[in-house]
């Protein structure tokens, strides 16, 4: 039995597609109300692990359990607290939007056309709700996709590569639609997707999977932010920022920027580093802390290059 | 649920335009003994009262069959490869559940079709034909009663036979990740089943196709116990082994799309 804490435990998932072991020993957790991100580069597993969570591809060994269930033995209280994506939303596209829903709205007993109504509202497609779905932008689809999955009050919702082949305002109104309800209705989002800073802006917790393995689990910001600082020490004297900077015992690398100088050094050590500095008669006009980007941390962590702010190419099987 | 699954699956095969394309087709063939009585064809005493019961053998033979086929490929095959199929399944639903729902579903939209396919024949035949003295059919003579009796009868049992080629087709349908395909394989095979039982007359009564009228017409004209129950049995064997084998696989299928 799983933790009461975490509404998903994935527990040694394996898969092999003949030979080939495709999916080694995965294992995570996520918390109520986390906003969880799946990374990881072109074949890597993502869409396979969604789909052996969701019992649509069988494990070869391993278990998983959502809000407490198991997904195996206790299917279909497990499903209840699911709402998922899976690639992109399919739909009867000779029917209309809301006769799709319907369509999902008639397996549970508890609703009703005004809850399809609401939903319709929430994604903004009730003054288009009557059209059929073959009329429907690949955005509008998404957002009805999402509106699917949200029909039944999920208290965990899967989205596979939400905002892929959307046009740029369409995927600022599903993160906008994303964070809201996470915030709103603490709904649980398990989300994969190809766009680093994608996880950056929405994710608070991040798996990052390589091979079939998970290689890293964790909160975004820890992450980013692992045992070091990295600073840019805004100065005019370079040489003389230089020396101090060559001779500090805890910077661990550096390297000339535009302005002065970027360093890398222990965490906490900035305060060392600036006392130093003036103290030696450099002239620091600032010292502006760089971030990591998740999209380094990546390539670090993975060795994958990833071509812009993406690590896949979109429409991953 | 499964009432609500089956709901579904029949609200889908009603709102899509195979089944009025097949309705047409029938209207199509109803109205064509008229046709056959102006050119002087018709070698047999056609009225309203018996037109149903010699239609019954046009529908059942191709247009029928075909219908399922099509609508088996779109509602198991197409559906698995657009993934609307496991739209149902991320939700609590069983793949048994599912599967249940579908053969049902085609089930009651085969037999609206039968259903509409005889009143249609009533209509036509009445009206191109008038209502006739008595019912006549395949050199037997009946009262109106009992014609009307075997007719309803004959059109409500011919769900049977195609309730378990509905089973055989969906078998076939896992097999497969095109509806095309799906379709032209189940055609070929009803052609052959059809054509083995014309040139190997001992193999006829173990062919379903030989079910599909025959069932009715030594049930309900022929009163043949033997063959009835050579009937039921071959039935019986199809339907089992079909229902036993696809709900296994698909149970145990990879959702891959």
């Amino acid at each position: 039995m799983a933790e009461e804490n975490f509404i998903l435990v994935v527990e040694n998932l394996e898969k092999s597609f003949g030979d080939k072991k495709v999916i080694r020993e995965v294992s995570f957790k996520v918390s109520q109300g986390d906003v969880f991100g799946f990374l990881g580069p072109n074949g890597s597993g993502k869409t396979t692990i969604i789909r052996m969570i969701l019992q649509l591809i069988h494990a070869d060994r391993g278990n998983v359990w959502v809000d407490g269930y198991n997904m195996k033995t206790d299917f279909l209280k497990a499903i209840r607290q699911v709402g998922a994506i899976v690639e992109t939303p399919s739909f009867y596209e000779h029917m209309t939007a809301r006769q799709n829903l319907q369509l999902i709205a008639n397996l549970y007993p508890d609703i009703t056309s005004e809850r399809v109504d609401e939903v319709l509202s929430i994604i903004g497609l009730l003054h288009r709700a009557d059209d059929k779905v073959k009329a429907y932008s690949l955005g509008m689809k998404q957002r009805l996709g999402i509106g699917r999955a949200l029909l039944h009050r999920p208290k965990l919702v899967f989205l596979d590569e939400p905002t892929n082949g959307i046009d740029p305002q369409g995927v600022i109104d599903i993160r906008r639609m994303i964070t809201q309800l996470a915030r709103e209705h603490g709904i649980t989002f398990f989300i994969t997707t190809h766009q680093l800073h994608e996880v950056e802006q929405i994710c608070n917790r991040v798996a990052i999977l390589n091979k079939g393995s998970v290689i890293r689990e964790g909160f975004v910001k820890e992450l980013l932010n692992q045992g070091e600082d990295r600073v840019e020490v805004v100065t005019d004297d370079r040489d003389k920022a230089l020396s101090v900077i060559d001779e500090a015992p805890y910077v661990s690398e550096f390297s000339p920027s535009d302005r002065g100088w970027q360093v890398i050094m222990e965490k906490g050590k900035t305060a060392a580093l600036n006392e130093k500095l003036v103290s030696a008669g450099v002239r620091v006009q600032y010292l502006t802390p760089l971030r990591t980007s998740l999209e380094q941390y990546f390539i670090e962590l993975t060795g994958e290059e990833g071509g812009g702010a993406d690590v896949v190419s979109a429409g991953e099987k | 649920m499964l009432y609500q699954l089956v709901k579904n699956e029949v609200f889908k095969l009603f709102v899509s335009k195979k089944i009025y394309v097949i309705m047409i087709v029938m209207l199509f063939f109803t109205v064509l003994p008229k046709f056959e009585e102006l050119i002087g064809s018709i070698d047999i005493p056609i009225y309203g009262q018996n037109l149903p019961i010699y239609m019954l053998g046009t529908h059942v033979f191709v247009i029928i069959p075909l219908y399922i086929i099509v609508s088996v490929a779109q509602m198991m095959t197409d559906e698995y490869v657009s993934g609307t199929l496991k739209t149902t399944l991320l939700h609590p639903v069983s793949r048994t559940r599912l599967f249940l729902a579908k053969w049902i579903g085609l089930g009651v939209t085969v037999l609206g079709l039968l259903l509409f396919a005889m009143a249609i024949a009533f209509l036509f035949g009445t009206l191109f034909f008038g209502w006739g003295d008595t019912f006549f059919y395949d050199d037997l003579y009946f009262s109106t009663a009992e014609g009307l009796m075997i007719t309803f009868a004959s059109y409500l049992i011919t769900l049977v036979p195609f309730m378990v080629f509905s089973l055989v087709i969906m078998l076939l349908s896992l097999f497969f990740t095109s509806g095309g395909v799906v379709s032209v394989i189940s055609v070929g095979l009803l052609v052959l089943m059809n054509i083995s039982g014309e040139l190997f007359k001992m193999l006829q009564p173990y062919l379903l196709v030989g079910s599909f009228r025959g069932f009715a017409n030594d049930l309900f004209v022929y009163h043949d116990l033997s063959a009835v129950t050579t009937h039921l049995i071959v039935m019986a064997v199809y339907g089992l082994l079909s229902y036993v084998a696809a709900v296994n696989i698909f149970k145990r299928k990879d959702l891959a799309y």
